[in-house]
């Protein structure tokens, strides 16, 4: 299994974002439905890309905690995508869509890319058992912090 | 058994798991939040059960790749969800009520990695217990920060939410693994 961590990170930000992108898409297509078997479709059809990338960029030798694949089943189910379609209603135009769209998109990578660089630094000191797994808890935190960071800074900008 | 993920394994890991039920959507009622994340964790232990229990028997025996088990997983734990929400005539829904990380990953987690069904047993009891009451502590402090957040947008109050929640999350951690 490879351990070069930022390459991980760059993998891993790839499956988010596809998986985040065609969830997201196809609960627009589907934006007209109120059954909610369309969110089954959406996850489907998300895993079935991921696992298209997965195969495709050897995805299995690299370093993801107890099981590689267990990867590709977790981003899978894309919590910001699917949540797109409670918020399709609430956006002001494609633009305000596509602004928090990336605010998400950008947040998520900066996890994987900090949580890479974190385990590049200090994998030979804690004898090179630290996963993207081993702390969700400071994911969450991490994500919530970066997430408010861009937010502001993406609100001064635009 | 039980007891080892129960508190060093299931509150930690559901703490992320679990994230889009709790912040899927705003429920001020506790009795309809409950519910569903009492029928997802069962769900959970169903559908660790009978994936695991038919591995040997029909996926190794008719060589049915994992990525097929997982589109099983994923249909199961939504259908077994509809099932239990009309049985009990659920009616407060959220987007993230059907398909989540709880009754769909765990699963395929077990499926993966368990020797023996006993195990998995264990491991989706304990993680269906830990994630039920975990979730329903975490709605007191959930409504507690929004009726004292109202000059903050939500968004905002959404991060701070999710701070707060991890931060819980890494308390419980530790007093657990101190314990």
């Amino acid at each position: 299994m490879a351990v070069d961590c930022l390459s991980s990170a760059a993998l891993y930000s790839v499956l988010y974002f596809a998986a985040m992108s065609v969830s997201s898409v196809s609960l627009y297509a589907l934006k007209g439905f109120n059954y909610r078997g369309k969110y089954l479709f959406a996850v489907l059809t998300a895993f079935s890309f991921n696992y298209f990338i997965y195969s495709a960029l050897l995805a299995g030798k690299y370093c993801a905690g107890g099981s590689p694949q267990l990867f590709v089943f977790i981003s899978s189910i894309s919590v910001a995508g699917i949540y797109f379609d409670y918020e399709f209603k609430h956006f002001n135009g494609f633009i305000d869509f596509l602004k928090y769209f990336f605010i998400v998109a950008a947040s998520g990578m900066i996890i994987f890319f900090t949580y890479g660089f974190l385990i590049y630094i200090f994998n030979d000191r804690l004898g090179h058992k630290i996963t993207f797994f081993s702390y969700p808890c400071s994911a969450v935190i991490t994500s919530a912090v970066c997430a408010l960071l861009i937010s502001r800074l993406l609100k001064k900008i635009i | 058994m039980f007891s080892e993920y129960f508190l060093f394994f299931n509150i930690l890991l559901f703490s992320g798991f679990g994230i889009e039920i709790i912040f899927g959507h705003k429920r001020s009622d506790f009795k309809p939040y409950f519910t569903v994340c009492a029928v997802n964790s069962f769900t959970l232990i169903i559908n660790s059960l009978a994936f695991f229990l038919l591995k040997d028997s029909f996926f190794v025996k008719y060589a049915i790749g994992e990525h097929y088990v997982f589109l099983m997983a994923a249909a199961s734990a939504f259908f077994l969800n509809e099932l239990f929400f009309m049985l009990l005539r659920h009616s407060d829904f959220n987007i993230f009520d059907s398909i989540n990380l709880v009754s769909i990953v765990f699963p395929m987690q077990l499926y993966l990695s368990a020797k023996r069904a006993g195990d998995v047993l264990a491991a989706s009891a304990g993680a269906g217990l830990a994630f039920l009451i975990f979730s329903s502590l975490f709605f007191y402090i959930k409504r507690h920060v929004e009726e004292n957040s109202d000059s903050a947008d939500d968004f905002t109050v959404f991060c701070y939410e999710m701070i707060l929640f991890g931060l819980f999350s890494a308390s419980f951690s530790i007093f657990f693994r101190v314990v």
